[in-house]
């Protein structure tokens, strides 16, 4: 058998899968259809994703939904301006039973963690994490700990109420795979909503017992390794660089994306075309990814920010003049 | 010339007070002046946008150089209105041709530039004058007469001022969020939207101004002739002898006018005699009498005065002598440059035709161009604008493909070549939905995107071979995986079908 063939049989195999795990997402997160694709891109590409939002939007509870359909383990910080980066890491302590110190492991020890408000936190504690998102290994005291793996962090910002945050810098925004806006729900969306949680519900808990688990995190790690390994032409590839290139040159951006941009397109590219049931990338998944892959990584100029321009609007016209591939 | 008739009371004026009549007409009528001049402008404005939609600045620039095109219709209406017959505006758009028609052509090159236009266009339209009669009669009316070119000035300023408080009071109510430019450069470089903007204030501006311009410059001819005719007086004898005539026939109040013939006998002796023998005298019979009644006191005494006045010196006759060679010399070089040109002026005329006939012929070519705008704005199949030659790599240009492509993707599928194959059939389709169809595909478009424009513009067989074709090309172009040869076979015979012939 070769390659290609044993790619498309894992293809067909786990693909119809991946297809039922944003199903099961939808039974508990209503609408927001973008914002479980994106996460999902992530999830398969290896990803992080920073989510902005107001509050009470189903941030929370779109996470536990894709813990409930992975089987992963699920933990939620809420960033405070008084967290400490052992908060989220762990620490050493002494257990006086035993008469030895014991590694007391934190919440980032999990496969999906929600890092609630992110910005709330001072530049320190952010710090620890992206480095653990980064390294996806965690030291403590000089011992160092992988993390299971998949390990997806899903932060957030809150667009309102900027008063005593600590804005995330650009360098750190980079680590990010994905920048995902989510939305208030349509009306129709809403009602079914209101009607999902409210009936036979006590309290205001969210419930995901509707969501069945479709994959295991081993599954999960195995789409990983084929969504990185899937075919890619040098086309597509000189097109995630134009695009990002095009980024620097581009008249209202102060600062555009760097190298790191391009091969999250490419990751993201991928991630995209698996969703979409291909093995191999079209430009198409490059430029549906794009807005969300680069938003975060370019900084307007302040004439643009001043005059209430955002960076999807300067994305929009790059992707409509950087030509498409030549094949 | 019905004198008695006229709706505005003529008395000595000075030519500032006579441009303020002309405004107070203005005022007073200004909806039926403002209307006539939106049923001569609004028509050539579509005409032009027709013509030139595509350059708004030239479109701006024509639509104010034809302003002398709008103007004699208000004139027209106003010429009938001052004598008590005020126009529908309807009867003024049916005579709108003949109105318009006298002198059209050079009031719109030579003249264009008159500063005093408005004030000799009466000449022209209500006296029918040409060349030489024209020109004497606008030198008798015109002479120390520059009120009508302040006017003007005074007009263009205006005119501008308000177009630009017009722009600027709409730039202030757009919300700041909303502002996609500055004020500046929404003046000095508007772009698309900032020139229609432009070209709106212009016209509402020009459309405001003309009434009182035309109104103005009127005025300032009929108080000319007023001035020069005794318009006041000849009334004014008018309304005199129609009391005196009224009294007479009274009897009830035949003291009261016995009373005021003998006013008028005594009072106005200078006038009545000559109103009594004008029409009895003749001509020569009648000179003693004016000069009679001239050599009164009331009209003034002669007086001798002295003064001294520089003459010149003695000796410039013999310097006109000297000179007089070098005069003869010029008149016999412009004589036979004269000469020389006057054979050359058949010639020019022939071109001037050429140009004139080549201008027309363009000018319907560009109107046939711009049909679309009367079709609602329908896709034009034969629309070839923007069309691009390149578009993935792939050569669009309908000269670089084969007759009948559908055949030979066909021999090169059957030889193994899937690529080229799939990549003929894809750039065909291509062809004939760029330019049989008209479809705008930009040069950022994917694949994915062409399907969705395919999708959105095209009936559903199309659609769905398009989606199959774009799909094979996909997965031999990025995925490399080569298809079928009977997959590529089945696309190769449909081809035809669906896009019917071969494109071009």
């Amino acid at each position: 058998m070769s390659d290609t063939q044993g790619q498309n049989q894992l293809s067909e195999k786990v693909l119809r899968k991946v297809g039922q795990l944003e199903q099961e997402i939808s039974r508990a997160v209503i609408g927001q259809r973008q914002v479980i694709r994106d996460t999902t891109i992530a999830l398969l590409a290896g990803g992080h994703v920073l989510v902005e939002g107001v509050p009470g939007l189903g941030k929370t509870l779109l996470v536990r939904s894709l813990a409930a359909a992975v089987g992963g383990v699920f933990n939620r910080v809420q960033f405070t301006p008084d967290l400490m980066p052992s908060d989220i890491s762990g620490h050493i302590m002494f257990d006086r039973k035993t008469d030895s110190f014991r590694v007391r492991k934190g919440p980032v020890f999990c496969n999906f963690l929600l890092a609630d408000e992110i910005n709330r936190a001072p530049a320190k504690t952010q710090s620890a994490l992206l480095e653990v998102m980064q390294e996806q290994q965690v030291t403590i005291e000089g011992q160092s700990f992988s993390l299971q793996l998949p390990f997806l962090v899903l932060a957030t910002q809150n667009p309102i109420e900027q008063e005593g945050t600590y804005p995330l810098p650009q360098a750190q925004l980079d680590r990010f795979l994905l920048k995902v806006f989510i939305d208030y729900p349509d009306a129709d969306e809403e009602l079914q909503m209101v009607q999902q949680i409210t009936g036979d519900a006590v309290g205001d808990k969210l419930d995901v017992s509707a969501v069945e688990e479709v994959l295991q995190p081993a599954e999960i790690i195995s789409l990983q390794k084929y969504t990185a390994q899937l075919e890619v032409d040098e086309q597509i590839i000189a097109y995630a660089v134009r695009i990002a290139r095009a980024t620097r040159d581009w008249s209202g951006i102060e600062n555009g994306s760097g190298p790191r941009g391009s091969i999250a397109m490419l990751r993201a590219g991928r991630a995209n075309a698996v969703l979409a049931g291909r093995n191999f990338v079209t430009p198409d998944d490059i430029k549906a990814v794009a807005p969300a892959v680069l938003r975060h990584r370019i900084k307007l100029t302040a004439d643009l920010e001043i005059e209430g321009y955002q960076p999807d609007d300067v994305l929009k016209d790059i992707l409509s003049n950087v030509e498409a591939p030549r094949v | 010339m019905e004198l008695d008739k006229l709706e505005i009371s003529l008395r000595r004026r000075s030519a500032w007070e006579a441009i303020d009549l002309g405004f107070a007409l203005a005022r007073r009528w200004f909806v039926p002046l403002w209307l006539l001049w939106l049923t001569s402008a609004v028509p050539l404005g579509v005409l032009l946008f027709l013509l030139f939609n595509e350059q708004l600045w030239l479109l701006m620039i024509l639509v104010w150089w034809f302003k002398p095109l709008y103007e004699p219709p208000l004139l027209f209406w106003l010429s009938r209105a001052v004598f008590g017959e005020q126009l529908k505006v309807k009867t003024v758009i049916r005579q709108w041709w003949s109105v318009i028609r006298p002198q059209l052509f050079i009031n719109l090159t030579l003249r264009r530039f008159n500063p005093s236009r408005s004030f000799t266009m009466p000449v022209a339209l209500l006296e029918q004058l040409k060349g030489k009669a024209r020109r004497s009669r606008i030198s008798v009316l015109g002479k120390n007469q520059h009120a009508a070119t302040w006017l003007t000035i005074v007009g263009i300023h205006l005119e501008t001022i308000l177009e630009l408080a017009f722009i600027t009071t709409l730039f202030v109510l757009i919300p700041e969020d909303l502002r996609w430019i500055s004020l500046d450069d929404l003046i000095i470089a508007p772009g698309r939207i900032g020139e229609w903007l432009q070209l709106a204030g212009g016209l509402l501006c020009m459309s405001l101004i003309a009434p009182f311009y035309v109104a103005a410059g009127f005025a300032l001819y009929l108080h000319r002739r007023s001035e020069l005719e005794a318009w006041d007086i000849e009334i004014s004898f008018r309304q005199i002898n129609e009391r005196v005539r009224e009294s007479q026939t009274s009897k009830s109040k035949r003291f009261l006018s016995m009373s005021v013939l003998f006013i008028a006998l005594s009072g106005l002796a200078v006038f009545h005699p000559i109103a009594e023998a004008a029409g009895k005298l003749s001509a020569r019979e009648a000179k003693p009498v004016i000069e009679q009644v001239l050599a009164d006191d009331d009209f003034g005494h002669t007086e001798e005065t002295q003064y001294w006045k520089y003459v010149g010196s003695t000796d410039s006759e013999e310097a006109e002598a000297e000179d007089h060679w070098f005069i003869e010399l010029l008149e016999m070089l412009f004589k036979r440059i004269g000469g020389f040109f006057e054979g050359y002026a058949s010639i020019g005329k022939i071109l001037i035709w050429i140009v004139g006939i080549s201008l027309v012929v363009y000018l319907i070519y560009r109107v046939m161009g711009n049909t679309q705008w009367f079709s609602g704005l329908k896709r034009s199949r034969k629309r070839n604008i923007n069309t691009p030659v390149e578009l993935f790599g792939l050569d669009l240009r309908p000269e670089q493909l084969p007759d009948n492509p559908a055949a030979i993707a066909q021999q090169l599928a059957e030889a193994g070549e899937y690529r080229e194959a799939l990549s003929l059939l894809y750039r065909g389709a291509l062809v004939y939905l760029v330019t049989e169809q008209a479809i705008d595909i930009p040069d950022s478009a994917t694949e994915g995107e062409c399907q969705l424009l395919v999708s959105q513009y095209r009936d559903v067989d199309e659609s769905e071979y398009f989606s199959q074709l774009t799909h094979s090309w996909l997965a031999m172009a990025y995925g490399h995986i080569l298809p079928e040869q009977e997959q590529v076979l089945v696309l190769c015979q449909q081809w035809s079908g669906v896009f019917g012939h071969e494109p071009g």
